[in-house]
Parts: C-alpha cells; structure tokens; sequence
C-alpha cells in the first residue's frame, strides 16, 4: 500500500515537473537577438528570457565568445552583466567592444571548478540579473537541469561557452549552436568568418546553420552580412 | 577664529609599549624593523649606550652587549598598532572637545583637538591647556601641549616653542605679514624650520642653504619657494600661519553594538551553533532596529577549548537588517571554518554600521525596484563572503600601453564601503595604446586597437619557427597542438620606458591559423623568445 502512495506521489510530482518546464517554454517577453541571420535559426524571435544558451566550439581562439556576446548584447542593456571568470582570462576592455558596459558588469573568479557551477547557479537564480556567461567545461545532465530551473527562476539569460565536445552530451539548454571557423576571402582587412550550427532546439526550424561575417570596422566590431545559407535541414 | 590643541606625545612607540606593558618602564627599549632589504634596523629607542635610529639591529644588539648592566627590551615596532592606540588616546579627549583627531603623518605622535568655543568651560584657554595635560600626565604619559589659531602653529610650538609641558599662545587680532588675521609672526618666526612638519630631505637643503629659521624663510621671495624647494615647503608655511586651510580629521567615537553568548556546557556540532548565532543576531538587530540602522560589517569570534579562537568578518555590500540574510551569510562562513572542540564562547560585533536609508543608492545606477536591487545586493554579498571579497570585482581600464596592465579590479564589497560608484563618464573606450606604432605594412593600416577577449596572464611562452626577423611565426606549439599560421596581421609594437621597473619591447601579431583560430603572439625582444598572450575567442 505504502508502495502505491510513493508511486503516486512520484508520478504527481513528475507531472508537476513537466508543466513546470512547458510553462518555460519561449516566453513573450524577449531580449533581441543581435546577430543579423541568427533570427533564421531562432524563429521571428530573440532569446526568450530565462533561459540556458550554449555555444560551442573548438579550442580556444575559435571566436564563439565574440559570436555569442554579440548576439546576445541586448539582454544586459538595462540589467546587470555578470562574468564567470575561473581562469582569470578576461580581459574586460576587449568585451567593452561587445556594448559591455564596464559599470554595470561584475566579473567573478572562483578559484574551484565547483565554486564556479554554484556561482553560476546562484546568479541565474537571482532577478535583476541581464545575463550571466560562463565557460563550463563538463556539465552532469542533473546540474544542467537545476541551471536550467535557476534561470526560469531568475529570469535571465545563461551563455555557457563549452568545448565541441560536450555536443555528445544531453542538454536541458533553450538553444545549442556549434561555431565552426570558415577560411576567409579577403586578405587584408581583419575579419572572421563561422558556421553557425543549430544542433538543439527546444523549437524546430527549416534551416540548421548559416553563415555570419564579422568584421573590424572603425568603431569596433561590426556584422557585415549574412552571406548564404549553408546546409539543408538535417 | 579657529582654536586648535596640539598635544604631542614625544617617543610615542615606546610610550605605548610601556604604558601597555608596565614592567618595562625602568628598562631601555629598542624597536627595529625590516626596510627594504637591508636587514633589521633600529627604528626606535632610549637606550643611552651610542645607539642611533637607522642603525643595524645586530649593531644594537653588540653595543648592548657590551654593557651588561643594562637589561634591554628589543621588540619589532608595530606602527599599526601605535596609530591605533594613539586614535584609542584620542577617542578619550572627549571630554574637552568634540571634535578630535590624530595628525597626518607616516607615524604620528600627535593628538589634535579642535577647542573653538569650549576655552570657556574651563575658564580661560590658558586653563584648558593644563586641564588636558594634566589628564594624560595622571595616565603617565609625558606630553607637551600648546594651543594655537592653526593646526600647523599648534604643531610648531608644541615640539619647539614650549619648554615647560604648557604654553598657551593667544594672539586673537594680531595681523601677519600677509595682512591676515591670524598668527603673530613674531611667534612663529624663531622656530626653527623643523617645526613644519617638512620632510627630512628638505629640511636637510634648508640647512646646507642656512636656513634655519622660520623667520627667515618667510623673508624670501614667496613665489620662488615651489620652484627652489618643492611646493610642500608653501603649503606647510601657509598652513601654519592660516593663510591655507588645514582640516582636522576627526576621530568618530566608538560604539560598539556586540552581543555575547557564554555557556558551561560547551556546544559540540554546527546545528546548535547556527542556532545560537542565531539568537545573537536577532538580538544584535533588535539593537539596530530602534536607530533606523543596518549592519555593514559583522566580526564574529567563536572560542573553543583551543588556544586561539576562531574570528571571521563578514562585509556587506549595503547596510543590512535582514536576519535571515544575514544568518545564510553567517552560516556559509561557519560551514568553510574547521570549528573547535567544544565551544563555550560567541560573540557577534557589528564593527561597522551604516543607516539604512542609504540603500536604496544603486550600486549600478540602474533604476530598479527595491526588491530586485536587494536581490542583487544579497547575492554580491553571498559570492563575496564564499568565494572571498578579492574573486567579485569590477573591471576599470586603465591608460596603460602594456596589455597585462591596462585594467585594475576592484572588490565589489571594498568599493561600496569606501566610494560612490565609478561614473560612466570616467570609463573610455582605449584608445590605440602603443607609444611606438610598428613598421608600416600594408597589414598594419588596417589594424584596429582591438584586444583579444581572452589574456593570458602571465603570457604563455610557446616554441615557434620564425619566418624572418621582422615577420609573424610560420607555426607554432601551444596546448599540446601544432598551429599553423595562415595569415597575420601587424607588428604593433608596445614598448615601455625605462622609467618602469620591468620596461618591454614588444612586437605583437595577430594570427589566424589552419583551424581558424585567431591568437594574440609577441616576439619579446629582451628574452628573444615567442609568447602568446592572448586568443581572439
């Protein structure tokens, strides 16, 4: 008897569990996404808020973080911008080219892998935060999961920066891209050319990946084009 | 006009560690320090055995030697803790002024008060001045006081003019030389120069120049003073004779809000010592509450049967009267802590409070509702207090040419006890920062200040294969992974002057390799060797 109650009470809190997550779903309320070609991928919309956006790549030096703080630079006009900074590699003048506001930005530099999640945890939960990004290496589905809860909770948008790799492991994250460099055309001026991978969304479109041109213009980055449309839907 | 009390504590370092510790008063003292690295030296005594302040420790110790009837006491000086006791000293002059301080100085041996208006209480000045050294002659201490229009004529007699422990100077309507009401200037005039408050090495031109008295540099040319000897020498001369204005920075009294739990039987596991933080805290607040205050800093200190007791500090990013805020704080704090065996011994002091009408200041300038701003406040002081004050900051760019340096961080909970928040105006975007632009390629046109969003700090040495002496690296070896360079842009070179202690001369390149990564390289002129400093992630 004892048996059956626990069961129902599992299979009750399961439900819960699920209509927790579907009321999580895109939201009306959306900060724009700042990547001209992005919004192929994304739908009409930007980034629902309070939610988990990964973007991975390989090695460092690949660009996503430039590609991933561009896009996702409306979510902390008007709210704070907190950087996770274990390695203690930011340099805080360069993201100033990103419309990082110098002022309203905390940068946090756990020594400990496990202080780093906690922190990241602790300010997806908290409101009033625009978005938090961080880079996170190894994610058990269980901690990406309560991340995930954090952010509903919070309200803000989570980047996690991760290695290409963790594209083998489960994800609870809103969106998942994969950034690849393309060889470049023009020779002379400083520019950068990606594949922007869709490999996860809660919400499916047509196209899967697209291709975005960054390049240095004379106050800063700029987006010059979206130039083709890669691959087919997969 | 002002009235200003000097009371001057001659050999302070040594006058506290004899009041603090009685049984040294027949027995001649020598404090030493480490400067620089030189060794110990002698930075204080009263021995009469030839021994000299600057002098080697070990020195001391052999002329001390040499005469075994005098039992010295050498101790390393504490300079924090004279300064301390000396505000302590300061705190107790209450009773005859109510604005008091300490002077300025790198070791200051003064106590100053403001006496404007109180003469009065005490029946004259010349009364007020006996009072206060009568009252540090019965705590044994050996001061010499005198009173003054200015803080720096105050200085001045009380060291020079005074040979009796009082002398009060009146000289309300005298006119000086400028035309000023203020200090006669025959008072000061034959004071010798060291009476304001210069530092050695200008005291040390005015004697070789035979200068001796304050007299006499008052009869030189006044606009010629910055440019001989400094502009420190005017400033002390003005301040003394009250043509600039000097302020007193006064002591504020302390009032200690702590609350204390003692117990026969000890407590054994965390539970029960939350609990009882607890109850101190919800006490300690109950304080604070009728004053409309909130706890900025809270130290607490946990005894167990251990030798040295357990002590941590808690800082707030704003004034905080939430009890369960701040019990979730406290808590953090004890579960990082390795706590003693039976606790018998807490005590919870709020060592710093502030009203709590000043939280609503917005850290960030944003213009939101109380609520989330709390939130905000309440999450900076939850990473503060677990990760430590130093791991949540704020960046700041600095007009540095050299990367590495070219941005401080500052702690979040620092800066909202001590400054207003950092104005966006003061913040600019870096401007090209290299004092010598590279060689003129066709590349370097169009490169752009732009940093790569990762540094490396220190920069990462790598093995590289150079295609000439001036080009960028054909390949090179980082992470465990060859990287091949296809393209590359610069040099920029960024050189610092030799005024720096660590000048450099540095060529750097941005590359972009096989895989398509972009990496901040500089070729390191004095060591000859390839670093990557950076990566354009």
């Amino acid at each position: 008897m004892a048996t059956r109650q626990i069961i129902a009470e599992l299979s009750q809190r399961i439900r819960t569990i699920e209509r927790t997550s579907q009321r999580a779903a895109p939201q009306t309320d959306l900060a724009l996404n700042g990547l001209p070609g992005l919004e192929r991928l994304l739908g009409d919309a930007g980034w629902p808020r309070g939610c988990l956006v990964e973007w991975l790549a390989e090695g460092r030096g690949a660009g996503s973080t430039s590609l991933a703080l561009w896009a996702s630079r409306a979510a902390w006009r008007d709210n704070l911008l907190v950087m996770i900074d274990s390695q203690r590699e930011w340099h805080a003048p360069a993201a100033m080219s990103f419309a990082v506001d110098l002022n309203k930005t905390v940068f946090i530099r756990p020594e400990q892998p496990l202080d780093a999640l906690w922190s990241l945890e602790q300010t997806l939960r908290t409101r009033g935060i625009g978005a938090v990004v961080c880079d996170v290496d190894k994610l058990s589905s269980q901690a990406c999961r309560r991340l995930q809860l954090a952010a509903e909770t919070g309200g803000g948008l989570g980047i996690l920066l991760r290695p290409a790799m963790a594209r083998r492991q489960p994800s609870f994250a809103e969106y998942r891209f994969l950034v690849q460099p393309l060889p470049n055309t023009s020779d002379a001026a400083v520019s950068r050319r990606w594949r922007v991978e869709l490999l996860r969304a809660r919400r499916q479109f047509a196209q899967r990946s697209i291709v975005v041109e960054l390049s240095n213009g004379s106050d800063g980055l700029c987006v010059a084009a979206e130039l083709a449309s890669a691959t087919p839907a997969a | 006009m002002a009235r200003m009390v000097c009371v001057w504590l001659p050999n302070w370092p040594l006058q506290r560690l004899r009041h603090e510790r009685p049984e040294l008063r027949d027995r001649p003292v020598v404090l030493f320090s480490n400067t620089g690295n030189r060794g110990p030296r002698v930075t204080a005594t009263d021995a009469t055995v030839g021994l000299t302040i600057g002098m080697p420790l070990a020195e001391a110790e052999a002329l001390l030697a040499g005469q075994p009837g005098i039992a010295a006491h050498i101790e390393r000086h504490d300079p924090a803790a004279d300064v301390a006791a000396l505000r302590e000293l300061a705190r107790s002059c209450n009773a005859f002024s109510p604005l008091f301080g300490i002077e300025e100085a790198e070791s200051p041996e003064c106590v100053l008060l403001d006496v404007t208006g109180c003469e009065h209480l005490f029946g004259s000045e010349h009364n007020l001045v006996n009072t206060i050294t009568n009252d540090f002659q019965q705590r044994d201490f050996q001061v010499r006081a005198a009173l003054a229009p200015t803080i720096g004529a105050a200085w001045a007699m009380a060291h020079h003019r005074s040979p009796t422990p009082c002398r009060s100077v009146n000289c309300q309507g005298d006119l000086n030389r400028s035309g000023h009401k203020g200090l006669s200037y025959e008072t000061l005039a034959p004071l010798p120069v060291t009476a304001l408050r210069l530092p050695p090495k200008i005291i040390e031109t005015l004697h070789e120049l035979g200068l001796r008295r304050i007299g006499q540099l008052r009869a030189l040319p006044r606009e010629t003073l910055p440019s001989r000897f400094g502009a420190e020498l005017l400033k002390r001369l003005d301040q003394a004779f009250g043509d600039a204005p000097e302020l007193l920075v006064p002591e504020r009294p302390l009032e200690p809000v702590a609350t204390t739990w003692v117990t026969d039987e000890p407590l054994t596991d965390r539970e029960s010592l939350k609990f009882v933080v607890g109850q101190l805290l919800d006490e300690l607040l109950g304080r604070l509450k009728p004053r409309r205050e909130g706890a900025r800093q809270l130290f607490c200190q946990i005894k167990g049967t251990a030798a040295r007791p357990i002590e941590f500090v808690l800082n707030l990013v704003s004034p905080c009267d939430v009890a369960k805020h701040l019990l979730e704080l406290l808590g953090l704090q004890i579960d990082r802590t390795d706590l003693p065996e039976g606790i018998s011994f807490v005590r919870l002091e709020a060592t710093s409070i502030a009203s709590l009408a000043t939280r609503q200041r917005d850290l960030f300038g944003f213009e939101t509702n109380t609520d989330t701003h709390r939130e905000v406040s309440s999450l900076l002081d939850r990473l503060s207090n677990r990760l430590g004050a130093s791991a949540v900051v704020r960046a700041m760019p600095l007009p540095d040419p050299q990367p590495e340096l070219s941005v401080t961080h500052d702690s979040v909970a620092r800066e909202c006890r001590v400054s207003a928040p950092i104005s966006i105006a003061s913040v600019q975007i870096p401007r090209r920062p290299t004092i010598q632009s590279g060689a003129d390629t066709p590349h370097s046109k169009e490169l752009r200040p732009i940093r790569p969003l990762r540094l490396f700090a220190p920069p990462q040495r790598i093995e590289a294969t150079d295609a000439g002496p001036e080009g960028a690296p054909m390949n090179f070896r980082w992470d465990h992974r060859e990287h091949r360079v296809i393209r590359s842009w610069g040099p920029e070179r960024i050189e610092t002057g030799w005024w720096r202690e660590q000048s450099i001369c540095r060529d750097y390149f941005r590359v972009e390799t096989q895989t398509g990564q972009h990496f901040w390289l500089f070729r390191c002129f004095d060591q000859a060797a390839w670093f990557l400093h950076g990566a354009f992630d």
